[in-house]
């Protein structure tokens, strides 16, 4: 099976300044995306992320090694027929509505006509912008902006999607949203590679990451395996009366174990604000 | 990046040898734009380039206001400023004749005036002095305008007033005049022609006796050419005069009798003398 | 999960995403309202070149002053702001996109950076084409109307005048009078249809060809400055004074053929070789002095400015692929 991605030993280095220092930006970085999967690319500011997905699109030259898409190298335009790209802070032509935007990086990407408004009719609704589609970029707010930048990286309905911080700066609600879409990419077969720093996100979505660190790569794995904490075991169990904790915290002793913690799990900040914002309606002041 | 080094380069190469000839062969077909196809000197072929470059498409519009300020130095009898006008309006447009008729009439004959009439100057030397200033300033700049319009007959015109009048060089006036005949070729034609050969009979008369064969040519070949055998114009003194004229210069050349256009009378009565 | 290859094997140069990219590039820039204000002060000027005209000379043969400066005044404002518009509008195509960061998106797609690049060209070349065509229209009605309005006043004055003669002259006989009458006529017709040549549209319409392809090759040199330019100053800077060395050509061409010192032969060798000679283009003054330029030979003037359109894209390309973005 061709990867979806598939780099061997990339290198970049910078030229900066007159005096022709040179920034190593990727270090023989060694990388493979499977079809289907949804894989997180790591890493702090300078790490080599952004280097690394200019590179797959052929937006800057490699120093050194190769990448390739579906088989095809990342320097040649063909490469691109099959992937899709949200970049980071992402801005299209504010003066262009949504639909408008959407027929004009779908004729870009050579479509026309009746299948052109289908296709556009149907990201809109997929990404929830269908009664915003008349309204001018301009007067759209962050979110909209992202999910309209989805929608037009998957115009041409490619295999592969990049994505650059797809979910900075959208409130709880529309970040949750995006990643169910990513989700729901995965499911229809796509590959999906994730860049972003909210690192609780790429956990729930990932299904591989891949962590750089000065353009090398120090960790990979299944995020499951990697965060897997196996020295430890959780338990957790309903309607245990207070009194059998000490009974339990001794049975543990005696089999040679440590007790760690007993305590009540904790949900996320994130489920207790979806919850709030959808289930409760806000009282009004009650007349003295 | 490395490709772009060889690249580059040729297609300079290939641009420049396609351009050259190309170029020449656009100078070709304008021989008479400004600055392109005129053997002018260097200074001012890089004074109307700069001002080309630098005033691009508002050049004609500067030149218009600048005329302006000519016109109004002109009227306070600022002779200088008006000159220094004149050659940056001429040198900015140098295919407008008007400019040029204009100036070097205002030079010529106005600047000239005031100067020979200067009330300040009490020496009478002095402002003859400066009036020839004038009458060269003058006609240094037609002959500037003619350089930069070789075939424009008016200036010629022009020029030859200007020495009849100014210098009173009578040959060079004829010369010019001959000059502008040979460029005229509208309504004007006829007048100049014969201010050509008038002109070019009082340098033979006065000046050059020489130059009496080549008036003869001139005015028989005229004759000839525009007046005999056609009908007249209410003005037959035109032709009149043109006959009389031939008629004298072919008496005092002793030109032969089977040669001459208007050969001597025969007395057509022989009148009986008185014992 | 099956394999997905990717068909074609090799994606084509398509003028359709040149489309695209140039109506999006031509309404990007007409939003700019800097482009709106230097249009409409091109056309109050021309418009007011017809006002002032009257009060401009003071001489004999008024009509042709008058005509001569609406001429000047409409050919050169559309002639400077033509230029503006070219560099301006093109040295900022690539800085604002990569500014705004759309460049991503775009190139992110199957899109060749040449059709990209041309692209962006071609909506600059609609936009100055658009507006060279609305100066250029209104400047011929206004030469048009100052025409009518100058060749009737001359028919009417000289008719007027053999009329009030022939008036003040009860002696004459009527075959006199008609006689007189008829000449004063016919003199008239000729004096308006004097006016009428010195208007001069075709010579008009030939100048406003060659001044817009003088555009072309000048904003295709900005294109190539700012192809790898990283400062919109720079680009703007240097085009203008490459449109200046471009005016200087023939001076160059006589240097290089009387200077004897290295120095001054190399440089405008230098300028002769590379530069286009944009002193070519400007026809206006050689043809309202009344030289003829039949219209085969202005189209060889315009095709100069193609060939130089066409060079200077090529470099504009070749230094583009390479650039990191």
């Amino acid at each position: 099976m061709t990867p979806a991605i598939e780099i061997k030993s990339l290198t970049k280095r910078y030229r900066t300044g007159l005096r022709r220092e040179t920034v190593l930006a990727l270090d023989h970085l060694d990388l493979q995306v499977e079809p289907g999967e949804v894989y997180g690319l790591l890493g702090p500011n300078g790490s080599g992320k952004s280097t690394t997905l200019k590179l797959a699109l052929g937006l800057i030259r490699a120093t050194a090694g190769e990448a390739k898409i579906f088989g095809k190298s990342c320097a040649s335009v063909v490469s691109r027929l099959h992937v899709g790209f949200l970049p980071e802070n992402p801005y299209f032509y504010r003066f262009l509505t949504g639909a408008e935007t959407l027929i004009f990086y779908g004729r870009l990407c050579g479509m026309r006509g009746a299948a052109l408004a289908k296709r556009v009719d149907e990201l809109l609704q997929l990404v929830g912008l269908t009664s915003a589609a008349s309204r001018p970029l301009a007067g759209y707010s962050k979110g909209m902006l992202q999910r309209i930048g989805l929608a037009q990286a998957m115009v041409h309905d490619p295999q592969l999607l990049l994505l650059d911080e797809p979910t900075a700066g959208v409130d709880p609600i529309g970040s949750k949203e995006i990643r169910d879409l990513i989700i729901q990419l995965r499911a229809m077969g796509k590959t999906v590679l994730l860049c972003s720093h909210l690192l609780t996100q790429v956990q729930d979505v990932c299904d591989r990451i891949c962590i750089l660190n000065q353009g090398r790569k120090v960790r990979e794995g299944r995020v499951d395996d990697l965060l897997r904490d196996q020295k430890r075991l959780c338990i957790t169990v309903e309607n245990l009366p207070e009194a059998a904790r000490a009974q339990i915290a001794q049975w543990v002793e005696d089999w040679g174990a440590t007790v760690v913690s007993i305590e009540n799990p904790q949900t996320t900040l994130e489920t207790l604000f979806l919850d709030a914002v959808k289930t409760e309606q806000p009282q009004p002041p009650s007349k003295p | 990046m490395k490709r772009n080094w060889v690249l580059i380069p040729l297609v300079l190469v290939v641009a420049a040898l396609i351009k050259l000839p190309f170029e020449a062969s656009m100078a070709a077909d304008r021989p008479h734009a400004a600055g392109i196809g005129l053997n002018l000197k260097t200074r001012e072929m890089v004074g109307q380039g700069m001002s080309l470059a630098l005033l691009g498409g508002f050049r004609a519009l500067v030149a218009d206001f600048l005329w302006i300020s000519a016109h109004a130095a002109w009227e306070q009898n600022r002779w200088f400023t008006m000159r220094q006008d004149f050659e940056v309006v001429t040198t900015l447009q140098p295919r407008a004749i008007l400019f040029w008729d204009m100036a070097s009439w205002h030079l010529a004959w106005n600047a000239s005036h005031a100067a020979l009439n200067n009330p300040a100057e009490s020496r009478l030397a002095v402002r003859l002095r400066d009036q020839r200033h004038w009458f060269r300033a003058g006609r240094d700049l037609l002959e500037r305008g003619i350089a930069n319009n070789p075939n424009n007959a008016f200036l010629h015109e022009k020029l030859a007033w200007m020495l009849h009048d100014k210098f009173q060089d009578l040959c060079g006036a004829a010369d010019a005049a001959l000059k502008a005949v040979k460029l005229c070729h509208d309504w004007r034609q006829g007048y100049l022609q014969r201010l050509a050969g008038y002109w070019l009979e009082d340098c033979a008369r006065n000046v050059a006796p020489s130059r009496l064969p080549e008036t003869y040519a001139y005015w028989r070949e005229l004759w000839l050419r525009e007046y005999a055998g056609k009908p007249t114009d209410h003005w037959d003194t035109i032709d009149r005069n043109i006959s009389r004229r031939i008629q004298k210069i072919e008496e005092e050349l002793r030109i032969s009798e089977s040669q001459r256009l208007f050969p001597k009378p025969q007395p057509s009565v022989t009148v009986p003398t008185r014992r | 999960m099956s394999t997905v290859s990717i068909q074609p094997d090799v994606v084509y140069f398509n003028l359709g995403r040149v489309w695209t990219m140039a109506l999006n590039t031509l309404i990007e820039v007409t939003r700019q309202k800097v482009f709106y204000f230097m249009i409409v002060f091109a056309l109050l000027m021309i418009g007011a070149a017809s006002f002032f005209s009257i009060f401009s000379f003071g001489e004999e043969a008024q009509y042709i002053t008058q005509l001569k400066f609406i001429k000047d005044t409409g050919l050169g404002a559309i002639s400077v702001f033509g230029a503006i518009i070219a560099i301006v509008a093109t040295a900022q195509l690539l800085p604002a996109e990569l500014e705004n960061r759309t460049i991503y998106t775009i190139l992110a797609k199957p899109v060749h950076r040449l059709e990209f690049l041309l692209g962006k060209f071609v909506g600059v070349v609609l936009l100055l084409a658009i507006s060279v065509t609305l100066m250029g229209s209104l400047f011929l009605g206004v030469v048009f109307i100052k025409d009518q309005h100058l060749s009737t006043a001359t028919y009417h004055e000289t008719v007027e005048a053999a009329e009030s003669a022939v008036a003040g002259s009860p002696e004459l006989k009527p075959e006199t009078k008609e006689k007189v009458l008829g000449e004063a006529r016919k003199r008239a017709e000729q004096a308006a249809a004097e006016i009428h040549k010195t208007a001069g549209y075709r010579d008009i319409v030939k100048a406003l060809a060659t001044t817009l392809f003088k555009l072309l090759p000048v904003a295709a040199i900005t294109l190539m400055l700012s192809s790898f330019a990283t400062s919109m100053v720079f680009t703007v800077v240097m085009s203008a004074m490459l449109y200046f060395a471009g005016h200087l050509v023939p001076v160059a061409q006589k240097f290089y053929a009387t200077s004897k010192a290295p120095p001054g032969k190399l440089m405008s060798g230098i300028v002769n070789w590379i530069m286009p000679n944009l002193a070519a283009f400007d026809v206006a003054d050689d043809l309202f002095a009344g030289d003829a330029l039949p219209w085969l030979k202005v189209l060889k003037i315009l095709s100069y400015g193609v060939f130089y359109l066409l060079v200077t894209l090529t470099l504009a390309h070749l230094i583009f692929r390479e650039r990191e973005i």
